[in-house]
């Protein structure tokens, strides 16, 4: 083992595996998303009647960020299993926003829960047996 | 990549998180009753300019990058149209804030 590297030279190699060609291809979706829910998500910061501190303000902005990486793309290709012209490509863009964009996720998943509600009581109300 | 290009990647990120960090604490402060629609959405595309700025180096085609952030600028121009409809806004004057106490 050599002599260990100065902090600046660690960072800096890590930043070059990050920039790399090789993982940029990967990256690129994501960053679009990031941009996309940055956009939407301070829209719905704006929006809001609460006089937010910077720390609130920030959590706020992350949250919506997080959610939006980890869920546009999954709702993209659910999207597209149900409507086959969906590309991910074309609607990953406007669902970034749109997820980025939502201030009231309790009324959002209380939709979403009063949806999956009637869909399974109309499935076990209509079953012959 | 070269070591010069790296650290122009993490200065100019510093400066887009700096950006978005002004945008995002004048947001805070905002809301849907008060604030001009056209305000927020200004900011909303400013924080979206930056954000796209701290990531153009994952465009295999910077052009497109490009094209999208002089976009982004325009449409904080165009949508700040109105106020400028019939000359200079008051805010642009000179003892603007003196004369409302600030």
């Amino acid at each position: 083992m050599g002599d260990p590297q100065d902090i600046v030279s660690v960072l800096i190699a890590i930043i070059a595996i990050i920039v790399s060609k090789e993982v940029a291809y990967l990256l690129g979706p994501y960053a679009a998303i990031v941009v996309l829910a940055c956009a939407g998500a301070s829209l719905a910061l704006s929006g809001t009647e609460d006089d937010l501190n910077y720390g609130r303000a920030i959590v706020y902005i992350g949250v919506r960020v997080l959610l939006a990486i980890v869920l546009t793309v999954a709702i993209a290709e659910l999207m597209e299993g149900v409507i086959p012209w969906a590309k991910p490509r074309y609607t990953l863009v406007p669902l970034a926003f749109a997820i980025g964009w939502i201030k009231d996720y309790g009324g959002v998943m209380g939709w979403i829960g009063g949806v999956i509600n009637k869909a399974v009581n109309r499935r076990v109300g209509g079953d012959p047996q | 990549m070269t070591h010069s290009e790296i650290m122009l990647i993490a200065f100019n990120a510093a400066l887009c998180l700096a950006g978005a960090a002004i945008c995002v604490c004048r947001m805070a402060h905002m809301s849907e009753r008060f604030t001009k629609p056209a305000i927020r959405v200004q900011y909303a595309l400013w924080v979206a300019f930056f954000a796209l700025s701290a990531i153009t180096w994952t465009f295999d085609d910077l052009t497109a990058a490009q094209v999208i952030l002089t976009a982004l600028a325009l449409g904080h121009l165009l949508l700040g149209v109105q106020a400028w409809r019939f000359g200079a806004p008051s805010y642009t004057l000179r003892g603007h804030y003196e004369a409302m106490g600030d």
